[in-house]
Order: C-alpha cells, then sequence, then structure tokens
C-alpha cells in the first residue's frame, strides 16, 4: 500500500503553525526548529532539496519526510493534520 | 563551531523519489537533483547555508551523524572521484563558467562514496 504523499504547501503550513523558520538556500530551503522544540537542547536543521518546494503542491520526498522525523519526530499524519 | 570538516558522503539514485541523492555522513543533511552534481551541489550549499545560519545563531547545530546503515552502504560503493566535488564547490560559489554545463547521470543503479572538505564551506 503506497503512503500518502506530503506536498510543500501542507508542510510549510505545519511550520508556519510551530513556529518553525524556514530559510533559503539557492532553490532549496532549510528548516529550522524553534528552540526547545520537544524538549530538545540541540536546535538541529533540515535541508529541503528545490524539487520539494518549488511550489505548494510539490511533493516532499520520502528521504526529507525521514529526515524531519528523526531530527524533529515529526509524522505523516501530523504533517498532513 | 568543533573543527572537524572532513566529510564523507553517499550519492545513490533513490528508485522511491525518482531522484539522485547526496548524503552526508557528517551532517546527516540529503541533496537532491536530477543528477549526480546537482545533487552535490545542492548538499554543498544547504551545508554551507547552514554553517552560516550557526555563525549568527549558535544555539543550531551543523553536525550530526548519518545513521549507521547509510554509512555501511559506502563500502560496496564506487568511488567518487574529488574532481567531482570540486566543481560541485565552484558552482555552489559561483566559479564555475554558466556556459560550460556538466551533467553526470549514470545508470540509476550505481552509487558512489566519496569525501567532501567542509572548510570550503565556511
Amino acid at each position: 500500500m503506497s503512503r500518502t504523499q506530503v506536498t510543500w504547501g501542507q508542510l510549510k503550513r505545519y511550520c508556519d503553525r510551530h513556529g518553525f523558520a524556514i530559510h533559503p538556500s539557492g532553490g532549496d530551503k532549510i528548516i529550522v526548529c524553534p528552540k526547545g522544540w520537544r524538549g530538545g537542547l540541540g536546535r538541529h536543521a533540515v535541508l529541503i532539496g528545490h524539487r520539494c518546494c518549488s511550489h505548494r503542491g510539490s511533493v516532499v520526498f520520502d528521504c526529507y519526510l525521514s529526515k524531519l522525523h528523526r531530527n524533529f519526530g515529526l509524522t505523516r499524519d501530523e504533517l498532513l493534520a | 563551531m568543533a573543527k572537524r570538516t572532513q566529510d564523507e558522503i553517499l550519492v545513490y539514485y533513490s528508485q522511491q523519489d525518482k531522484a539522485w541523492l547526496a548524503h552526508s555522513f557528517r551532517t546527516d543533511q540529503i541533496g537532491s537533483g536530477e543528477c549526480i552534481l546537482e545533487a552535490v551541489e545542492s548538499l554543498l550549499r544547504g551545508i554551507k547555508s547552514i554553517m552560516d545560519l550557526a555563525k549568527e545563531d549558535p544555539s543550531i547545530e551543523v553536525w550530526r551523524e548519518a545513521t549507521a546503515d547509510v554509512q555501511a552502504r559506502a563500502k560496496s560503493a564506487k568511488t567518487l572521484p574529488y574532481e567531482f566535488v570540486e566543481i560541485a564547490h565552484r558552482r555552489v560559489h559561483g566559479n564555475w563558467p554558466k556556459e560550460l554545463p556538466v551533467q553526470a547521470k549514470p545508470s540509476e543503479r550505481v552509487r558512489f562514496a566519496g569525501k567532501m572538505d567542509l572548510a570550503k564551506c565556511l
């Protein structure tokens, strides 16, 4: 069974609602979590490639969703809510 | 910021994402693109951007080890020539002529592993 895709618009909406900062990196984007995110001591960043963030309908690659989960504990369900 | 600028990367084609991915072992960041060079360039530019952000805000972490299974896949990969990474560095810093496009799109099943000097991103 294929997993539900997450679009850049959905990811950006989540970031905007929860205080994540989004910085440009050429055509790519860097997502940085807010300080103290889920009790963590360090603040990590996740690079998102330009093919996944060029417009709202861009599909975010599975590798980046896995990275968002590793760094920030984010799940697909949370991003799609 | 700790002075550990020597990094290794794994470059491979993701059937799931239908894209070339370049994965840094010391920062655990992933660049992506339609060819190997674009993926490596995306990774280097991203790491540089994160380093620049960390200079302004030291609470941002730059270093994070990639998972063991990612690093293990490098053992069976072909060697990525360092000159290739140099071209990506030059393109990130705007030192490569736009009139000279370079594209590397090998067989999709081939993985490459190579070294990177992240001091060039500083």
